[in-house]
Order: C-alpha cells, then sequence, then structure tokens
C-alpha cells in the first residue's frame, strides 16, 4: 500500500512542478530542484509524510543499567551523550536457512539499548528475495561497565 | 595505568545544549580494569589525573573535571582542558575498621564513590545492599562530584540537597605527592586516617573547609572520591492532585501541613494530624495562574517489595522539531505563547490523580533530553514564596510572554557555604522552557531574569541562583546580594586549600564572571587554622 501511495503521490509531485524527486531502493529521496506551487509543497509533504511512515522503529531499553557515555556524542533526544553502535547489513541466507542472529559484543553488563529500524526497502527485500535476503539495521548502546 | 582518550577539538556543548563552548583538549579517562584491587585502581586514577594536572602546569593551561555535564550555565566548562570522569564509577563499602573513633555514623550507611559515578549508579548499587540515598534531583544522570559541586537539591522537605549526605571528600589539589587531601568536618569526622591513608591522601578535619569544598564549583581542585552517608532502603509514594492556589500557597509559606485546608485521605491519621510529605511541587501555568495548581506530594513508606512497577513500561516520545519550532514561533509570535504551552501541558504536567509508588531511584527515573533547554531556579525563603510567585509571574506577562513554566519545590537548608538551599526552608522557584533567539519583539531570556533579579531586590526578597542552571551571571554584586559576607568566607577557604597557581589552574571563566575567582594571600581566622592543618605535612 505504501509503494501505491508514494508511486501516484510521485506522479502527481511531478504534474506539479516538483522536479526530479530521486528515490533510492531505501526510499530515502533527494530534491534536485526547487518547489514552484502550493499544491506542489503540500503534495511534496504528503509524500514525506507517507514515506515517514513506511518505515519506523523501535527502542527496547532496560530499566536498569547506565548507558556507556560518550561524552562526544552530542545528538537530540534518546541517544545524547550516549556511546551508540550501529549495525547495517544485509544477509543473504541459504535455501535451508531461515533466521540471522547479530551477535555484538556488549561485555558482560549487557545491552542498555536496542533500536530495531524496519525500512520499506527492507519489507520489500525481504518479499522479493522470499525471505533470503534480509535487511538489518540496529543501533544499540551497552550498559557502562561497572567498578565494584 | 588508567586509560586516557585525547581529543584536541575547538568547541565542545553540554548535555542540554546551551553552548557551543570553546576548547581546545578533551581529555576522556577510564579506570584501568586489569588492576584486580579496587583500591589500587582507585588510587592509579588518581596518579594519572596527578600527571595531568603537572602537564597543564608545564604548558601554562588550565584543566577543569566534569562529568555528565548537565549544567545549564557555563560552570563546568573551561577554554583549554577539559577532563571527563564520568568513566571513573568505582563504588565500595565501608568496613567497621575504617571508622573514625569519634563517629556518630554506622559503617552499614557509609559509601565510598569515585567521582564519576552517576546518581543511577549510586541508587542501584545502594538498592542491592538495602540502602537508599536521602535525597536526589529530578532526574539521575549527574555524576556524584558534579551534583555535589553544583548543588543538586532535590526536593526533600526534611533531608536537603546531595551534598548534605556528603561525609568525606578525596580531592587532588595538585600534581605533587601530598597533594591529595581527605576532607571531613572536624565536628563530624567519618573515617580514620588509615582509611586517608589507603587511598594516598592526607587527612584534614575542619567543618569550615569542608562546608566551602562541598559546593566547590570545581574550584577547590579535582573531586575524586566522595563518601556518602546512606539510609535504609525506603519507599516514596506519589500523589498528584490539583489544588487552589491559595490553599497550596499557603502550605507553601508555612509548611504546614496539619492545619491546611488541603489534605490527603490516605494520608490522615485518625487524630486528624497527617503524615508530612518527604516532598511537596506544585507546577504552575504561568499565563494561567488562577487555575489549581497540578501538586506533587510525595510520602516515604516503608519498604516492600509487592509494588507495581512505577516506571512506564511504554515511554512515547514528540517528535524532535516540535521543541525547536516551538521556539521559532515564540520568538516571532510571542503573544501566542501561552496557548502553546496550555497546549503542551500534558508534556510538562504530570498526570493529574495518577498515584504511583516506588524506591527515589524509580520515582526519580531516566529522562532524555528532546530538545535545547533552559532553566532558572531561585533559591528564596519559604515566607516569600507567595510573594516572589506573583512577581514573577507578573514579570512573565509584562516582560514576556516566554515559553516557560513555573515550579516551586521545598528544600530543607544545607549546611555548604555557597549552597542556593540556604534558606531554613528554601522554595525553589523554577522556570524551565525551550530557549528562544531574542529579537526586537522578544526580551532574551538573560534580560528577563536580570528583570526578576531586580523586582526581587526591590521587593526586598532574599535569593540565591542555582549555580549549575541559566542566569544573569554578570549582573553587578550578584554574589554579595545572594550570599552577603559568605562568599568571602569560601574564598578563604579556596585560598586556604590550594596554591595561587593551582587555584589559577582551576579557575574558570564562569568564577571570573560571578567574582569568586580571587585569591587571598593575607588569611585570618578560621581561614588560617584551615591552612595550618593544610601546609602541615603537605
Amino acid at each position: 500500500m505504501c509503494q501505491g501511495l508514494i508511486l501516484i503521490l510521485y506522479q502527481l509531485t511531478k504534474t506539479s512542478n516538483i522536479h526530479d524527486i530521486v528515490f533510492d531502493y531505501n526510499l530515502k529521496y533527494t530534491t534536485m530542484a526547487h518547489t514552484k506551487t502550493p499544491a506542489g509543497m503540500a503534495l511534496m509533504a504528503l509524500a514525506f509524510a507517507a514515506i515517514q511512515s513506511c518505515s519506523y522503529s523501535i527502542k527496547v531499553a532496560n530499566q536498569s543499567g547506565t548507558a556507556q557515555p560518550d561524552p562526544m556524542n552530542r545528538e537530540m533526544g534518546f541517544y545524547n551523550g550516549k556511546e551508540v553502535k550501529v549495525i547495517d547489513t544485509v544477509v543473504n541466507l541459504s535455501l535451508l536457512q531461515n533466521g540471522a542472529m547479530v551477535i555484538p559484543d556488549c561485555g558482560r553488563c549487557g545491552f542498555h539499548s536496542v533500536e530495531y529500524k524496519i525500512t520499506f526497502g527492507a519489507m520489500l527485500r525481504n518479499t522479493f528475495t522470499f525471505g533470503k535476503r534480509k535487511s538489518i539495521k540496529v543501533k544499540y548502546v551497552c550498559t557502562k561497565t561497572l567498578n565494584q | 595505568m588508567a586509560n586516557i582518550k585525547i581529543t584536541h577539538t575547538t568547541q565542545w556543548d553540554n548535555f542540554h545544549f546551551n553552548g557551543p563552548f570553546p576548547l581546545k583538549t578533551h581529555y576522556d579517562i577510564d579506570t584501568n580494569r586489569n588492576i584486580r584491587t579496587l583500591i589500587n585502581r582507585f588510587n592509579d586514577s588518581a596518579a594519572e589525573i596527578q600527571k595531568l594536572i603537572q602537564d597543564s602546569l608545564d604548558c601554562n593551561e588550565r584543566l577543569r573535571a566534569y562529568g555528565s555535564a548537565w549544567s545549564l550555565s557555563n560552570v563546568a566548562q573551561q577554554g583549554d582542558r577539559m577532563l571527563y570522569n564520568a568513566r571513573l564509577n568505582i563504588q565500595q563499602e565501608i568496613k567497621d575498621e575504617q571508622l573514625h573513633e569519634m563517629t556518630p555514623h554506622l559503617s552499614e550507611n557509609l559509601f565510598f564513590f569515585q567521582c564519576g559515578t552517576t546518581v543511577k549508579e549510586i541508587t542501584e548499587y545502594l538498592f542491592d545492599k538495602g540502602k537508599s540515598l536521602k535525597a536526589c534531583g529530578a532526574s539521575n544522570g549527574q555524576t556524584i562530584a558534579g551534583a555535589i559541586s553544583t548543588g543538586v537539591h532535590g526536593a526533600s522537605i526534611n533531608e536537603g540537597s546531595i551534598q548534605d549526605c556528603v561525609v568525606g571528600l578525596q580531592i587532588i589539589i595538585g600534581p605533587g605527592p601530598g597533594d591529595i587531601v581527605y576532607l571531613e568536618r572536624e565536628t563530624e569526622p567519618a573515617l580514620n586516617d588509615e582509611f586517608a591513608v589507603s587511598i594516598n591522601a592526607r587527612p584534614i578535619r575542619h567543618d569550615g573547609l569542608f562546608n566551602a569544598a562541598l559546593v566547590g564549583l570545581g574550584a577547590f581542585g579535582i573531586i575524586h572520591g566522595v563518601v556518602l552517608e546512606a539510609e535504609d532502603l525506603y519507599l516514596l509514594k506519589r500523589y498528584v492532585k490539583k489544588i487552589k492556589p491559595s490553599e497550596a500557597l499557603e502550605i507553601a509559606a508555612s509548611m504546614d501541613f496539619d492545619n491546611a485546608a488541603f489534605r490527603i485521605l490516605e494520608e490522615t491519621n485518625p487524630d486528624g494530624t497527617v503524615t508530612i510529605p518527604y516532598h511537596y511541587k506544585l507546577y504552575i501555568n504561568p499565563y494561567k495562574a488562577t487555575e489549581d495548581f497540578v501538586t506533587e506530594i510525595i510520602y516515604k513508606k516503608p519498604y516492600r517489595s509487592d509494588y507495581p512497577d512505577p516506571v512506564p513500561f511504554v515511554k512515547k516520545a514528540i517528535f524532535k522539531d516540535i521543541p525547536t519550532w516551538v521556539s521559532n514561533f515564540a520568538a516571532k509570535h510571542k503573544k501566542l505563547i501561552p496557548k502553546i504551552l496550555d497546549a503542551l501541558k500534558s508534556e510538562a504536567f504530570p498526570e493529574v490523580d495518577e498515584t504511583i509508588e516506588g524506591t527515589l531511584g524509580e520515582i526519580f527515573w531516566d529522562t532524555s533530553q528532546s530538545s535545547a533547554a533552559f532553566g532558572c531556579a531561585f533559591g528564596i525563603d519559604n515566607k516569600d514564596s507567595t510573594k516572589a510567585l506573583k512577581l514573577f509571574i507578573e514579570l512573565m506577562n509584562e516582560k514576556g510572554p516566554i515559553p516557560g513554566i513555573l515550579s516551586m519545590r521545598f528544600v530543607k537548608q544545607s549546611a555548604a557555604t555557597l549552597a542556593f538551599t540556604k534558606f531554613p526552608v528554601t522554595c525553589v522557584l523554577e522556570v524551565d522552557g525551550i530557549p528562544w533567539k531574542a529579537n526586537q519583539n522578544m526580551i532574551s531570556l538573560d534580560d528577563f531574569l536580570t528583570e526578576v533579579i531586580k523586582s526581587f531586590t526591590a521587593n526586598h526578597i532574599g535569593f540565591a541562583l542555582h549555580w549549575g542552571k541559566n542566569a544573569p551571571w554578570g549582573f553587578p554584586g550578584l554574589i554579595d546580594t545572594m550570599f552577603g559576607d559568605k562568599d568571602d568566607e569560601w574564598k578563604d577557604m579556596r585560598s586556604a586549600l590550594l596554591t595561587k597557581q593551582m587555584a589559577d589552574m582551576f579557575s574558570n571563566d564562569f568564577l571570573n564572571t560571578v567574582k569568586l575567582a580571587d585569591y587571598r594571600t593575607q588569611l585570618t581566622g578560621d581561614a588560617l587554622a584551615a591552612r595550618a592543618l593544610v601546609t602541615a605535612n603537605g
């Protein structure tokens, strides 16, 4: 449904003087020209909202423990001051395999939080490869090492 | 050897994005976990910090330690070298044989923490021992050294601020072998000299010196170890109610809960008296100040394990851009600020009629920063709270509106010389919100707060400002207005502890701005006695 909606909006934006919106395989986009009409702007916003709602992420955080700090990481929101690690890969599975597990090292104190992102492109890849190519987009933070 | 990561940079920012501030070199230190004995690991960190001090001296640069960088003012910032110490989180119990023979404390209640241990880490460590901190701030991310150095206060009517639980401080005051000291109050010793020796420190027991160093603004050297007094684990039961402003403010000014019109049935005794709350906080929309105040009232209860988890299972986040949008919009259309704040009040105020129970660490759990923020807190005598609130609200409406909401918390007086919780019961009158860019239509935050200071002064309302928050720190004569002669006492004690060279090493722009950086060569009385103790065996 998302794909259809985006394609319709894409066509509409083309007729509304918004040029050359380039979608990559993950439906990230870049505008290459300026909008010219309010209708174009509105459609652009709609397209953006549609794309946004097609991909989402969920964070799971431990109630206990303190995040491994990173004093040089200043970003607004949950990850501010935390040492964030990112896994962004595609795993190929054989005919006999149906799942994959990523095994990062977070030490004995374990994970502080994990954020799993599902994108429209990843869903498409999984669907059209019959589950044999899986995108993995994970951000995680380890728990601060204890000194006891 | 402790691990130090060096980053050459040009700027640095704090947790709440109140900068950026200039910086040349950033040091990120961690303990050497290959050293098996904790006390040796602790001493190794201290030795490495001393090497950094020596190197800074050799390069004629200043060095300042900081932790979680939660202060909104530039109190933690220093332009030459900054030492991030939040990885230094050694935690230890105190044994009977380490107690001073005259101590009033029990060893089971005393704990030793390295400077970078956060309030949350302390809370969890103490929980495992069946203990709890006596008080903490509204969240838990501050490091212990940062929290006490700036006077993080929480809202405990009967317990005071975090620094009031501290009974011993290990401070690095220079690069030499005798430049690590262990401070305690003479009238309330905690640990014996053998303990001090075990952490390579010289014991110094002096009330004035200890009280001055407690809220030391990073100016007394690098606090590396802290001995805290905890108490048995307890629960806090939190009610959120709406109270008529007149009734809420009557309680605020008197702290007389027994005779107040407002009472909570569950906390009323059969004889008609009421339980005195642990915490009393008013949330106030300054643009609808006649509305009933959302009020948070917390009672202390004996610990039991069968209570529902008070931490929400799902926590929703607002769009990151909303605060920025509100800020930009507010700067252009300030008359709409009250309507915007009204629309956002569910994000800022707790849910009314919600009752939860939990430990101190659960009730004041994690917060994350969803936007740049400003915050200013005036400590005033609770007897002046009604008058001060009226003046504050008038100014917010006349000079503003500004995008912030008000709250009032109540804290017991601190023994620290420059604690801003200086009144017998200090009402902490706070304004928190989203920073904005001033323009010809919209007053700047500094100018607005300057108006508040002028108004309080003209109306004879004594006050002191929270060191870790925004304020017009360069306001003429501010330090004397806030503290009278206390700032002289603080400077004398600092000069008694540090050499002139080291006093300069641990100074920064903030201290210069508030006129606390000057060094006293001629000391008299108590400060002279303190210096004699410092120089003996030094």
